[in-house]
């Protein structure tokens, strides 16, 4: 069923055949069915690319109306302008004698009864030169101000209307434009996708991305939390040695940077009766921190998952993309001689996987294939769980040690070990490439990075074990400040590892790459292993945020200097990589990797830690309280005594407190999911519609061409009379399509 | 280097560029500060042009292999004017559209000129990208069939706009890598 826009489009394209005639009238009879093949393909994939690009695209709706003027011809540009000059002379209403009016026409009048915002979106959309789009401009104006004179004079309602959202859209636009001239860092990312090209180039946008998160946090805790504590801070008596930078003990303990310093009471300055309620605000915060960055993570991965999911049956051309995706924004000479270099191995390597595709290995090879693979798996897995394992039994042993001793350097075992871990494991795993054969390279690349983030999510994990169930329950003075102490040396030390691995490590891998060992040569950025960096490094800081409200600066300040580190580090160490790296899908994993394993892990343990343990007794702002969620519950008792705010309660005790609402919820997500996902399925039987129409016209055309010979003086029909017919017939059926259509194919016809 | 006489430009100049094209004021702005560095002495800068050698030696298209085709696609009678350049940067800016993006690959990478990227196009294509001299003639014939095979839909040896379209319309990369940054400001 083709509604009226598809029909417009059909309507031009059938026309875009006789233009293509028109332009080229020396060519001979087979160039002249190819660009009526070429026409009726482009109508058919354009019908079938619009539902994929809608798929795709669902925010650009303005350009899939825009899509469905853009035509494609060498001779549009003479025709265009052409048109317009006879448009100028002759006036619009007179009825097109020539057939470039009527397209130019049709144009015109697609592009009047759109909103002013579509009509400048297609209108810039257009392949055309900046003369031509200012005259279209001008016709348009010039025709819709004649028709809104004939029009009833808009109300003043509409006017004022047009008028605020005219203001609102120039003020979007400036809002824009002093964001991007404040955006952070732009220059030095321009140089860096200059060198090393967008690959590179996406994980500094990613570090940017994550500090955006970082600063947001940062500001809402200071602003809610910090400050009211500030104003009644006690005085702190501890001493400050250098060492508590790094252990986070000591003089840092009795400050706001630990959980165990805020105070439980609800804060009053004067008698004015205004009073802050520190649990509700610490709570409140902390949440709403959370939640905000829980849908900014699920918006993000949307829009990511919608402009660049590729479904693999459509598309797999793997020979084509590294052809015609040339990345044009190097502008290095240098890179560009090396990409040049590194284009003609890997398209050699990619000749040579095509070919080899089709030998098919022997029962014993593909045995001992699967052998050695199980065996990785095996050893790999092993190794996570002995890392765990120890991970864990040194935190217990630690924990005991400083029970009895108190050496103030002894806290920074623990996190020492597990940076080692975190640095000498992922080298080991890359060594089962020697042993291990992968058909495609790029299995290889999953592989490693799937066993790194197991081990890296096992870490995190088996530490939340240990904090929520030996440290909470150990009867420890502090325990929530002691958490935040171990996870800022963790932090701390990550960082100083990850710095000294940029400074010291890759200068090291330089030296050997070039004097040593010179067929290594210089290294390349691995982007896979230090964008894992980062998404460990923010699932601490997330878990942390709790238990150390200051966190989120630390962060800030660690992700800044790593910028600039990273930055450095790049331009001295490393070249630009050698394979394609498909950026774009890589990082549609990484966020969706941020968002699932990461943050829904955060969340679990800070629900266990709210409403299954128990608050220390004399420190913090929920002391005394059996659980922390009974601030929540106590404050609703509160409110229902008062009559102004029983909603609260109402919204409290029917909808959060009720299992009923989040099953009927539940049930409706569900329902929305499967109309969603049937709907996906049916664009794709539309396209494989769009195939099969294509396949029928080919043999219509075959058909013709025998036609055609048998009968040479077949009836051809005056070029003139079949685009009137045809303009006639415009927003008709199905059935006229193929009436049009078979009257051009047979326009098409040599007059030889 | 001589200097076009400097004027200005009128703000409903500077409205009606940022209609027409994808660029933002800042970026509208620096073309224009390069155009009248570059433009020969004494010209307003609406009708001064530049060669398409000046355009060819712009810090952003100095190395890339496609340098002559994108001036070619993009100049009118050989040389370019202010709004040429400005259609050319609005094109290879982040925010243009993937339709138009493509129309315009189409057409640099068409080489012949004929309306369609046939195997001719696709040589001269993969002998630009990877710029050896080891190239045998039979990897060249190799890699010119597979990417019809993959990309030709109704098996005429050539690529047409539509086939082209199909073919990168689902790859975001395409978009990402079809950007240039023309303003050095």
């Amino acid at each position: 069923m083709l509604s009226d826009d598809h029909v417009n489009e059909i309507i031009i394209e059938v026309e875009n055949v006789s233009s293509g005639v028109q332009s080229h009238p020396s060519s001979n009879q087979i160039f002249q069915e190819k660009m009526l093949l070429d026409s009726s393909i482009s109508m058919v994939s354009s019908i079938s690319d619009i539902d994929v690009v809608d798929s795709q695209t669902v925010s650009k709706r303005n350009d899939q109306k825009a899509n469905q003027v853009l035509q494609f011809s060498t001779s549009l540009n003479e025709s265009m302008s052409q048109t317009l000059h006879s448009l100028e002379c002759m006036g619009i209403d007179t009825p097109g004698s020539s057939h470039e009016t009527v397209q130019g026409q049709k144009l015109i009048a697609s592009l009047i009864p759109m909103t002013s915002r579509d009509r400048i979106k297609a209108i810039r959309n257009q392949p055309r030169t900046m003369e031509e789009k200012r005259n279209l401009r001008k016709i348009v104006d010039k025709e819709k101000s004649k028709q809104t004179h004939r029009i009833l004079q808009l109300n003043c309602c509409v006017q004022c209307l047009n008028s605020i959202s005219r203001a609102y859209r120039r003020s979007k636009n400036s809002l824009s434009e002093i964001l991007n001239s404040i955006s952070l860092w732009q220059k030095t990312l321009k140089i860096i996708g200059g060198k090393f090209g967008t690959s590179v180039l996406s994980y500094f946008n990613f570090l940017r991305w994550l500090l955006k998160f970082n600063i947001f946090s940062f500001i809402v805790n200071f602003s809610f939390i910090i400050i009211p504590q500030f104003t009644v801070a006690e005085k702190n008596t501890l001493q400050f040695t250098g060492l508590e930078l790094f252990t986070g003990v000591g003089y840092f303990r009795d400050t706001v940077m630990y959980y165990g310093f805020y105070t439980n009471s609800t804060i009053q300055h004067g008698n004015s009766g205004a009073s802050y309620n520190m649990q509700l605000a610490y709570i409140f915060t902390i949440g709403a921190c959370l939640t905000t960055c829980f849908f900014s993570l699920l918006f993000s991965m949307a829009k990511y998952f919608r402009d660049n999911f590729i479904n693999p049956h459509i598309y797999s051309g793997g020979i084509t993309k590294l052809i015609f995706c040339w990345d044009f924004t190097v502008t290095h000479e240098k890179a560009v001689k090396l990409k040049q270099k590194n284009l003609s191995t890997e398209i050699r390597e990619n000749l040579s996987e095509l070919r080899q595709e089709n030998a098919k290995l022997t029962f014993n090879q593909q045995l001992t294939r699967f052998s050695t693979y199980v065996m990785a798996w095996v050893v790999s897995t092993g190794v996570t769980i002995a890392c765990c394992a120890a991970v864990y039994y040194l935190a217990e042993y630690n924990l005991e040690f400083l029970k009895t001793h108190s050496n103030p350097g002894a806290v920074l075992l623990l996190p020492f070990v597990v940076s080692c871990i975190n640095l000498a494991v992922p080298c080991f795993y890359s060594m089962f490439r020697l042993v291990e054969r992968y058909e495609m390279p790029r299995h290889e690349v999953y592989i490693l990075l799937i066993r790194n983030i197991l081990l890296k999510i096992s870490i995190v994990g088996i530490l939340c074990y240990y904090w929520l169930n030996n440290v909470a329950l150990s009867g420890e003075e502090c325990w929530e400040t002691l958490i935040g102490q171990d996870i800022y040396r963790l932090l701390l030390m990550d960082f100083v590892f990850s710095l000294a691995d940029s400074f010291l490590g890759e200068f090291l891998r330089r030296i050997i790459g070039m004097q040593l060992i010179t067929s290594l040569g210089l290294p390349e950025f691995d982007i896979a292993r230090n964008v894992l960096e980062l998404i460990y490094a923010q699932t601490l800081v997330w878990i942390g945020i709790f238990f150390c409200p200051l966190l989120p600066l630390i962060q800030m300040i660690m992700l800044f200097i790593m910028f600039y580190a990273k930055n450095i580090s790049l331009m001295m160490n490393f070249q630009p990589p050698s394979k394609a790296w498909r950026a774009s899908q890589m990082m549609t994993f990484f966020i969706l990797l941020l968002f699932f394993p990461s943050f829904t892990g955060v969340l679990c343990t800070l629900a266990i830690t709210i409403w299954r343990l128990k608050p220390s007794a004399d420190c913090g702002p929920f002391r005394g309280l059996p659980f922390f969620i009974h601030s929540i519950y106590s404050w609703i008792d509160t409110l229902s005594t008062r009559p102004g705010y029983l909603w609260v309660v109402w919204i409290y005790r029917n909808l959060i407190g009720s299992v009923h609402f989040f099953f009927i919820l539940t049930l409706i997500v569900l329902i929305i999911t499967y109309l969603y996902w049937q709907i996906t399925e049916g664009r794709k039987i539309m396209i494989r519609e769009g195939k099969d129409k294509m396949f029928l016209i080919e043999k219509l055309i075959k058909l013709q061409d025998i036609e055609k010979k048998a009968n040479p003086s077949s009836l051809v029909l005056e070029r003139r009379e079949v685009e009137q017919q045809d303009a006639l017939h415009l927003g008709e059926r199905d059935s006229s399509l193929d009436l049009r259509f078979r009257r051009s194919v047979q326009e098409g016809n040599p007059r030889a | 280097m001589g200097q076009c006489l400097r004027y200005q430009m009128h703000w409903e100049d500077l409205e009606e560029y940022q209609a027409l094209t994808f660029l933002t004021r800042n970026e509208i702005l620096c073309i224009h500060d390069t155009f009248l560095k570059l433009c020969p002495p004494g010209k307003y800068y609406k009708e001064a042009t530049l060669t398409m050698d000046q355009v060819s030696s712009l810090p952003a298209l100095r190395v890339n292999p496609f340098r002559d085709r994108i001036c070619r696609v993009f100049s009118h009678k050989g040389v370019f004017s202010f709004e040429d350049v400005l259609g050319m940067a609005s094109v290879f800016s982040e925010q243009a559209c993937p339709s138009l993006k493509i129309e315009y690959a189409f057409r640099i990478y068409d080489f012949n000129e004929n309306g369609f990227i046939d195997e001719e196009d696709l040589q001269r294509i993969i002998l630009r990208l990877l710029n050896s001299d080891d190239m045998s003639e039979d990897l060249l014939m190799d890699l010119t069939n597979h990417v019809l095979s993959e990309s030709d839909l109704d098996n005429d040896n050539m690529l047409s706009f539509s086939e082209f379209e199909h073919a990168m319309a689902k790859s975001p990369d395409f978009m990402n890598s079809f950007r240039i940054h023309f303003w050095g400001c």
